[in-house]
């Protein structure tokens, strides 16, 4: 499956940023949400350990200025019988509040296998 | 996949380089347990704190001017054409964190308003007493976008 493609078809009532206790960088990931959605670039996928209908997939996103730290992130998607159900962002980085900060597309997919997030 | 609603009230929520009183903060919990904000809600709360940034008679901070344009689904190049200005003032107003005061603060919420409430308007005048003061014109809009449904209330919680 295309999973960037699935995640992008979901109604926005299934994305969703995961619910922390809100920091200033969750705060700029729902902030970007749209953004990245729209703009990203897939990185790779990997099924999520502790949930058996959910695949995890790391994506980046150039930043709207083109200069600067991109936003990497990282969704959790549920699904059944081959189709998305919703999307989960639960890991981002903006190189804000100690994250990495990840200027381009190489150096975001180096860490995504680095967190063995696999091409399909 | 099943999931139910749950809703926080009084919940602080951070954006813009502010703290938020939001009412009613809408998540969705997942069967197994994950708690998630959905992209609708999200879009909701950002809507209302938008209206209230460009109703207050403050100049914007950069991550004021940010979170609109991010709002209104826009990027910092989009702005500077707006504006008619080069992408270094954009660059600019980033490093000193704060927007240019007057006309261009006032004009970017003009703008921004109109880009995310502007039907609010449709078929209504707006008083002559207020198109002659920013100001009053921008409290006006911003009680329009509450009157008409196209934004809830929320209150900016001191810093």
């Amino acid at each position: 499956m295309d999973w960037l493609s699935a995640l992008r078809s979901l109604p926005l009532a299934s994305r969703a940023v995961h619910h922390h206790p809100l920091t200033a960088r969750y705060s700029r990931a729902s902030q970007k949400l749209a953004f990245i959605i729209d703009n990203s670039v897939f990185l790779g996928q990997k099924p999520d350990p502790e949930r058996p209908h959910a695949m995890l997939i790391a994506v980046w996103t150039p930043p709207s200025t083109g200069r600067g730290s991109g936003y990497y992130a990282c969704f959790r998607i549920r699904y059944a019988d081959g189709a998305a159900l919703s999307a989960t962002l639960y890991c981002f980085y903006d190189g804000t509040d100690g994250s990495p900060s990840l200027k381009s597309e190489e150096t975001a997919l180096h860490l995504a296998r680095k967190h063995g997030f696999e091409s399909p | 996949m099943t999931f139910t609603h749950k809703t926080i009230r009084d919940y602080e929520y951070l954006a813009a380089g502010h703290r938020w009183l939001i009412p009613e903060y809408r998540l969705i919990v997942f069967d197994d347990g994950e708690e998630a904000v959905p992209q609708d809600e999200i879009e909701r709360v950002h809507r209302a704190i938008a209206n209230e940034i460009c109703g207050s008679p403050d100049p914007l901070t950069f991550d004021e001017l940010e979170f609109l344009a991010d709002t209104a689904r826009m990027n910092l190049a989009d702005v500077a054409r707006v504006l008619e200005v080069h992408r270094s003032t954009i660059t600019k107003w980033r490093g000193s964190g704060a927007v240019s005061r007057g006309v261009f603060s006032a004009a970017l919420k003009r703008h921004f308003w109109f880009e995310l409430f502007g039907e609010a308007l449709r078929g209504r005048q707006i008083p002559m007493e207020v198109l002659g003061s920013e100001p009053a014109l921008l409290s006006f809009i911003h009680d329009q976008a509450i009157g008409g449904e196209q934004a809830d209330k929320v209150t900016r919680l001191a810093a």
